[in-house]
């Protein structure tokens, strides 16, 4: 997991979630935004990006999609000279999982025509044929991850029906999903497909593109200043310009810069900006070998050595001591203005009553279930005694729990947790019965104020949890691995109670590693039955 | 060493505007390279004040539609005018004279679309708010200014407290009535704490103080038969409730009141805003204000 807080509008990420900052608005950040326009980030626009060869146009656009992979964004580059396998050697830090979750690559000169979208035999039909398909499969792509994304946030929603927090996660619901395609090159796909289909190609590609408000960057060989009828033709159906340059140095060094020459409806001026290509295939913008990240306050490259206040960085004493000035003011709430909260580490307990919405359970009987729950979760030591600072989320048919310090609060307080339902649910009948779920996971979240001034948290600490317990059944402890890998390495006692049952697939791909905390006194021994269905 | 003052209120008109300009006036008179800056966003009204209809304005730059340089305004002419006595200048003790003095402008776009704009989400919030930090970082490292004046919106709002946050010195001004002074105490414990523990530092100005109407009689020196002068009873009277009152609002919100001014009829109720400190430099609320620089660069120091 990591705290990706190089870039301007702070997103956590991890190998599970990546959640955006609630923006109101789809704004997107190319390579170097700042250095080119003096923004922190556009609107969505599809851009050509011109320049000789040997310029950095592939490395610029190899940027792009790391960027938008690490934002999880969903990325699509599109080549008719590269394979799929030198695709992924353009990201050798990447885990395999994580670019098949986010990425997709085509290569429309290998596109095989299963559908015989081209009936005719001759080459051009076959060509045109292959470019169908590749738009036809672009728009395909982008149909599923909307739904995917629809459903996944529809479903965080509908959990949190009732709860707190659901107030913090509706703000997210009318986002959209972001996009970023490259097609690298044009040059090449008029060299195997012919200009007029290329050009029919782009123009479609470009409208698909704009439906889905994507962010796309079209390579070109070529030069701006002196362009051609092919130049001008696709420039025309973009919203921006990229040139990129490259000079001897005065050291016999390449020196390479890149200007944005024009964006549709965005004012800046254009200038060029010197960029280096390091060794790991990264783009540094500006003075290269001085920048290190973006200041918190001001937004601009740090040139030299950031100031730093907890894990951000700023570039001047100025900058820092506003911002320290308006968290003193607004607190947790900081983050209403956009600017980035202080970021924590809690350890979960996520619990919710299972079979609640049974339609044969009444009213009345829901109520008592719940103020049950909770009486018992009071009278457990790991929660009344503690005296760690908590915070309690109540989600409706449970709750959510914080500890700030121990991680083995939340596992205490599941163990005592059993113990008593134990004996409450001694002699019952089987409606009155209180079944349980558990899932414990910890992760970073942003502290931050409801409507009521309440403090509540957001973040992939608390979706973790609540991922993990939803794989559970009546009387499952689950934990995230990181969780309970922390509380084995704690004490000998937690090897034998925790143990690993496997990996779950959850929506995207994406997989959880789980472990199930039971002994004779407590949790549920037998797998879950979502996990034995998937495998 | 180069410093941003903000004028702010509880409530609205207490004078922050006037103040405001006539102090930027004052400095640049004095020759000083100031800045005076609408960040009233609300309910701008400098341009009128300047009778000035900007190609672009403040609003321009936050949003990211313009540099800075097309934004400013050079006003310097209406300070080192012809017209101007500067006989009762104070020279600065660092600037040479008043000739180098130097006035720009931004002005805020009364518009009510540039006003809603400027609420923005939170995309647009913390993007405005870094242009903002950004402005105030180019007027003093690219426009070489010494003071950045900003007139902000009274009470607690967004754009109030950006300018408040970028604020080495903070001048909270307020009329005596207990409305103003209730409200003012609320802001100082919940709102400037939070900046003056990170170095900013506060001062009260007591404006509009009532009792000195010019002309008012009592305010006249009266002639004794013996040929001395005395003030009248009434005066002294005035004067010392000002003083109790300065010294009871310096004890209750733990902050020094700077200056206390005087209401004065002529300009409070003039058809036409005017920088005094240049059309009158013998009006007493142009001392008032020479005071007031004076003793702010001696609190800077």
């Amino acid at each position: 997991m990591e705290i990706n807080n190089n870039k301007n509008n702070y997103r956590i990420s991890s190998n599970s979630q990546i959640e955006s900052d609630n923006d109101e608005d789809l704004m997107v950040q190319i390579p170097g935004i700042f250095d080119l326009t003096g923004k922190n980030n556009i609107p969505p626009s599809l851009f050509l990006l011109v320049g000789s060869a040997g310029t950095g146009k592939s490395m610029y656009c190899r940027q792009f999609i790391m960027d938008g992979i690490l934002r999880s964004d969903y990325c699509i580059y599109i080549s008719p000279s590269m394979t799929e396998k030198k695709f992924r050697s353009l990201f050798p830090k990447l885990e395999a999982v994580v670019l098949n979750r986010s990425s997709k690559f085509i290569n429309p000169y290998l596109r095989i025509d299963t559908r015989n979208i081209a009936k005719d035999s001759n080459d051009t039909a076959d060509d045109q044929g292959k470019l169908k398909l590749t738009l036809a499969e672009i728009h395909e792509i982008l149909v599923n991850q909307k739904r995917e994304y629809d459903q996944n946030n529809s479903s965080i929603h509908g959990h949190l029906e009732n709860s707190k927090i659901k107030d913090l996660s509706s703000s997210s619901s009318n986002k959209s999903i972001s996009i970023r395609v490259v097609v690298d090159s044009l040059t090449q796909f008029f060299v195997l497909f012919g200009e007029s289909a290329v050009l029919k190609f782009i123009g479609e590609l470009s409208l698909i593109l704009k439906e889905f408000e994507a962010s796309a960057i079209f390579t070109l060989t070529g030069n701006i200043t002196s362009p051609n009828s092919l130049t001008n033709a696709v420039s025309s159906m973009v919203d921006g310009i990229l040139e990129m340059r490259i000079e001897e140095g005065k050291d016999a060094s390449l020196a390479r810069s890149i200007r944005m020459v024009s964006i549709n409806g965005i004012h800046h001026k254009p200038a060029w900006i010197q960029f280096n290509i390091t060794d790991d295939g990264s783009l540094v913008f500006g003075d290269q070998s001085t920048i290190s990240s973006n200041c918190t306050m001001c937004g601009k490259p740090i040139r030299g050595t950031p100031l730093f206040d907890s894990e951000f960085p700023f570039d001047s004493i100025m900058c820092m001591e506003t911002y320290r000035k308006l968290t003193a003011l607004y607190g947790s709430n900081i983050s209403e203005t956009g600017l980035p909260a202080q970021v924590v580490n809690i350890n979960f307990f996520f619990i919710d009553i299972v079979g609640l919405s049974n339609p044969s359970l009444s009213v009345k009987k829901q109520i008592d279930k719940i103020e049950i729950l909770n009486k018992l979760i009071g009278l457990c030591d790991a929660f009344a005694k503690s005296k760690e600072k908590k915070i309690v989320l109540p989600t409706g048919d449970g709750m959510a729990i914080g500890f700030f310090m121990n991680p083995e609060s939340s596992l205490q307080l599941a163990i005592q947790l059993h113990s008593k339902l134990s004996i409450y649910n001694r002699g019952k009948s089987d409606g009155e019965i209180l079944g349980v779920r558990i899932g414990l996971g910890s992760g970073p979240v942003f502290i931050v104020n409801d409507i009521n001034g309440n403090q509540n948290v957001w973040g992939p600490g608390i979706i973790l949890a609540r991922r993990v317990m939803d794989i559970g059944d009546n009387l499952h402890i689950l934990l995230s691995s990181n969780m309970a890998e922390s509380l084995i390495a704690l004490k000998d006692e937690y090897k034998m109670m925790l143990k690993p049952i496997g990996d779950y697939q959850i929506k995207h791909g994406q997989t959880l590693r789980i472990y199930s905390a039971y002994s004779q006194e407590f949790g549920n021994s037998e797998p879950p039955a979502k996990m034995v269905s998937q495998h | 060493m180069p410093k941003s003052i903000v004028f702010h209120s509880y409530k609205g008109g207490t004078g922050k505007t006037t103040l405001a300009a006539n102090y930027a006036a004052l400095l640049a008179r004095k020759g000083f390279r100031v800045f005076l800056l609408d960040l009233d966003v609300y309910a701008p009204s400098l341009q009128t004040y300047f009778e000035m209809e900007p190609d672009r304005w403040v609003n321009d730059f936050l949003t990211g539609d313009t540099e800075l340089n097309d934004v400013i305004v050079d006003l310097t002419s209406i300070v080192v005018g012809n017209n101007y006595d500067n006989s009762s200048s104070t020279p600065s003790s660092t600037h040479t004279s008043s000739a180098n003095g130097k006035l720009w402008l931004g002005f805020s776009n009364p518009k009510k679309e540039e006003i809603y704009k400027l609420e923005g989400g939170k995309q647009e919030k913390v993007q405005f708010l870094r242009r903002f930090i950004v402005m105030r970082e180019q007027l003093f490292s690219n426009f070489k200014a010494d003071y950045v004046i900003v007139d902000t919106s009274p009470g607690i709002r967004y754009w109030s407290i950006n300018a408040l946050a970028i604020a080495d010195v903070l001048y909270l001004t307020l009329k005596s009535g207990d409305l103003d002074i209730a409200g003012t105490k609320k802001m100082v414990s919940e709102i400037y704490s939070s900046f003056t523990k990170f170095g900013a530092k506060p001062y009260l100005i007591l404006n509009k103080v009532a009792g000195y109407c010019v002309p008012h009689p009592t305010i006249q020196p009266i002639e004794h038969s013996s040929g001395t002068l005395s003030t009248s009873s009434i005066v002294v009277q005035q004067e010392q409730e000002k003083e109790s009152s300065m010294d009871s609002l310096s004890r209750e919100t733990g902050i020094s009141v700077i200056s206390a001014m005087p209401c004065y009829c002529d300009i409070q109720f003039s058809k036409k805003e005017y920088l005094t400190v240049l059309r009158n430099p013998q009006h007493l609320f142009s001392k008032k204000m020479e005071d007031l620089t004076q003793q702010s660069q001696i609190q800077m120091l």
